[in-house]
């Protein structure tokens, strides 16, 4: 296959249903040959931009554009564009030959090259000689591998992945994940993916785009996105994290019952800030040639997960937080505490945002009551 | 106990272990059973619908003059005139006409709606559903005499005065039976062979119409069936040059009781039934292929 990539490009896309704004002003390039996520919650516009660049949908405002050439209001069947959706889309009453066969025919291909191209692309996610088999006779995973080789066949310039291995289990999907980074590797074709899986999206990525609330909250490949989130909604949503309600105050980063955590945020304007640490900037023991955070939680709920104590704590900020803790001795049950120990030079500070995420919801009302004054009064108390 | 809680949350597995101890408790499982609530309106019908039903069978190889019970002999001799009489032939011939047409009218009308009320939900579709089904909630009887009237004046009457209405009253089967098929179609099928190079009209004749035929047959036999027995419409849209079957009965039976009504009885019965076969056998072909 020979597959010649293009680049996309969105400028201030806007898309409303009505009175409801899906996506507003996206601005977004993607390179040939990129493998790009667009990873965010369910109605955070991810969809709706994704069918905006396969031409399902138009935009209200904004432009598209593939390779340079304007295709905002170019029909879906004239963008040469592979689509594969999270429902196997394939169709029913044909067998798995003739689906991949299909965008052939509608090329117009000799039926002979046909032939070959389908076997070949069926080679391709290991289903060769699967041709008369029908679609319903085949596994979830195997019916995805079809639809992946149906959207190649015609060897397009882009493919756009709406969730496609939502559906599947998660062993299946994990191996999945690697068949189709494998295969956008050996063809180079430019890859859209669309997850609300934050896991999948990290492994699979050379950039993710996230999304929240119809807007792009940060584009950046997986290691920027995981350990310089820019707001707090996207270290909430990607990658687990331990996060203290504080306040930057120009100075230091102040947290209450902890007091100053000698940690500087110049790039913000002071105020109430979250700051957040990744499980691999947490111990339980302190490390001594490391500046360290010291803080007692309180075991709220925990429970067994093999191998490790997944906890549920309450902080002395009054924030609280999930740690998975190696289940090897000490006391992990309710009312235990805990000391942990945060690197300061580990830690991500990032503008309290206000808005509830799932991992979020308990602490988001002291976000609200945080102001610099309240927080200057007991730094006084602890520093 | 651990084997009953097991027995209550997967009923369907321990019916097809042949493990004695398991199936025991059958029974109990629920507390009460409703597998057998299907008695009283089966046994309803078979007593006072079929059974009665089927007595023209026998009464139409009487030899006696008039419609009879028990029959007091046998003899064909009511068919040999059914076939004789032009009267018949020709009745029977129009039936079959008017039936063929009104279902392919039908199926020509009812699909693109069906399949516009099933793939995709908008609103106000309740209210044109109701509208388009609104030809079986009407009484015959009003519908008829409306016609009657109307149609008169525009001299629409004979056999495209009866396709006309036929096809009116036999669409919504038509319209329900595309809804059915045409909601089990993924609405990504459609999204899919347009981004594979599908123009939409390709997408009608390639994706939808192919998932939609199934639906669109069902219709058609259905169409086709009550066209072929209606009788309402048909007494007052018929004129004496162009009778259907159903109505030379009806005229029939007032003059004279004469028994080759019941040997007509019968083979429209016979016919009824095969068709019904074809549709059953249809709908079990079609889940034995998922």
């Amino acid at each position: 296959m020979a597959i010649d990539a293009t680049s996309v490009t969105l400028r201030s896309v806007t898309k409303s249903y009505g009175q409801a704004i899906a996506v507003e002003g996206i601005d977004l390039t993607i390179n040939r040959g990129e493998f790009v996520s667009m990873l965010g919650p369910s109605g955070s516009g991810k969809t709706t931009t994704l069918k905006m660049i396969a031409g399902f949908e138009a935009p209200n405002s904004g432009q598209i554009t593939f390779d340079g050439d304007d295709v905002t209001n170019v029909a879906p069947e004239k963008r040469n564009i592979g689509v594969v959706f999270q429902n196997y889309s394939l169709f029913p009453h044909l067998t798995v030959g003739q689906n991949v066969a299909f965008p052939l025919k509608m090329r117009k291909v000799p039926a002979a090259e046909r032939a070959k191209r389908v076997a070949d692309a069926l080679a391709l996610v290991e289903l060769a000689g699967y041709e008369r088999r029908r679609p319903d006779s085949l596994s979830g995973g195997q019916q995805q591998r079809v639809a992946i080789a149906r959207a190649l066949v015609f060897e397009p310039s882009l493919l756009v992945m709406d969730e496609p291995l939502g559906a599947l289990d998660r062993r299946l999907r994990e191996v999945m994940q690697l068949e189709i980074k494998a295969l956008h590797e050996r063809l180079g074709v430019t890859v859209i993916y669309v997850t609300h899986d934050q896991e999948e999206a990290l492994t699979m990525s050379d950039r993710i785009v996230v999304f929240s609330q119809g807007r792009v909250e940060q584009v950046g490949t997986p290691r920027e996105i995981y350990d310089e989130p820019a707001t707090e909604f996207v270290a909430d949503f990607v990658g687990e994290s331990l996060a203290l309600t504080a306040a930057w105050t120009g100075t230091d980063v102040v947290a209450e019952n902890v007091g100053g955590l000698s940690i500087a945020a110049p790039d913000l304007p002071t105020g109430p800030v979250r700051v957040l640490w990744r499980p691999h900037a947490i111990s339980l023991e302190p490390i001594s040639d490391a500046h360290e955070i010291h803080v007692r939680a309180r075991v709220l709920t925990s429970g067994y997960a093999g191998g490790v104590v997944r906890a549920r704590i309450a902080l002395p900020t009054h924030d609280e937080g999930i740690v998975s803790i190696p289940a090897v001795g000490g006391d992990y049950t309710t009312g235990a505490s805990i000391d942990l120990y945060l690197r300061a030079d580990r830690a991500i500070v990032v503008p309290t945002d206000g808005r509830a995420t799932p991992s979020d919801l308990e602490a988001s009302p002291s976000d609200m009551e945080a102001s610099p004054n309240t927080l200057e009064a007991f730094g006084a108390d602890h520093g | 106990m651990t084997r009953s809680i097991e027995q209550t949350v997967q009923p369907t597995k321990s019916l097809s272990h042949g493990d004695p101890e398991r199936s025991m408790p059958k029974g109990r499982r629920a507390g009460f059973s409703l597998r057998w609530w299907w008695i009283v309106p089966t046994v309803l019908i078979v007593v006072l619908l079929l059974l009665p039903s089927l007595v023209v069978i026998p009464m139409s190889f009487s030899p006696s003059e008039i419609l009879t019970f028990p029959p007091t002999g046998f003899s064909m001799k009511w068919y040999e005139n059914f076939i004789e009489d032009p009267q018949w032939t020709k009745a029977i011939g129009n039936s079959f006409a008017v039936a063929l047409v009104t279902s392919v009218f039908a199926a020509l009308i009812g699909t693109p709606a069906g399949i516009a009320l099933g793939f995709r939900r908008w609103r106000g579709q309740g209210i044109v559903l109701a509208l388009l089904v609104s030809p079986v909630i009407v009484p015959p009887m009003v519908i008829a005499v409306g016609m009657y009237v109307t149609y008169a004046q525009f001299d629409l009457t004979g056999f495209w005065g009866l396709v006309a209405a036929h096809t009116m009253l036999v669409t919504p089967f038509v319209v329900v039976t595309v809804i059915a098929s045409v909601s089990q179609i993924n609405p990504a099928a459609a999204d899919a062979a347009r981004s594979l190079g599908a123009a939409p009209f390709t997408v009608i004749t390639r994706i939808l119409l192919p998932l939609a035929l199934p639906g669109i047959i069902s219709g058609m036999l259905f169409a086709f069936v009550t066209s072929w027995d209606e009788v309402v419409v048909a007494l007052y849209l018929t004129d004496p040059g162009f009778k259907t079957l159903p109505v030379v009965m009806w005229d029939q039976l007032r003059e004279r009781v004469d028994p080759t009504v019941a040997a007509i009885a019968t083979i429209l019965l016979l016919i009824t039934i095969l068709i019904m076969i074809v549709v059953l056998l249809r709908g079990r072909r079609r889940k034995v292929g998922n």
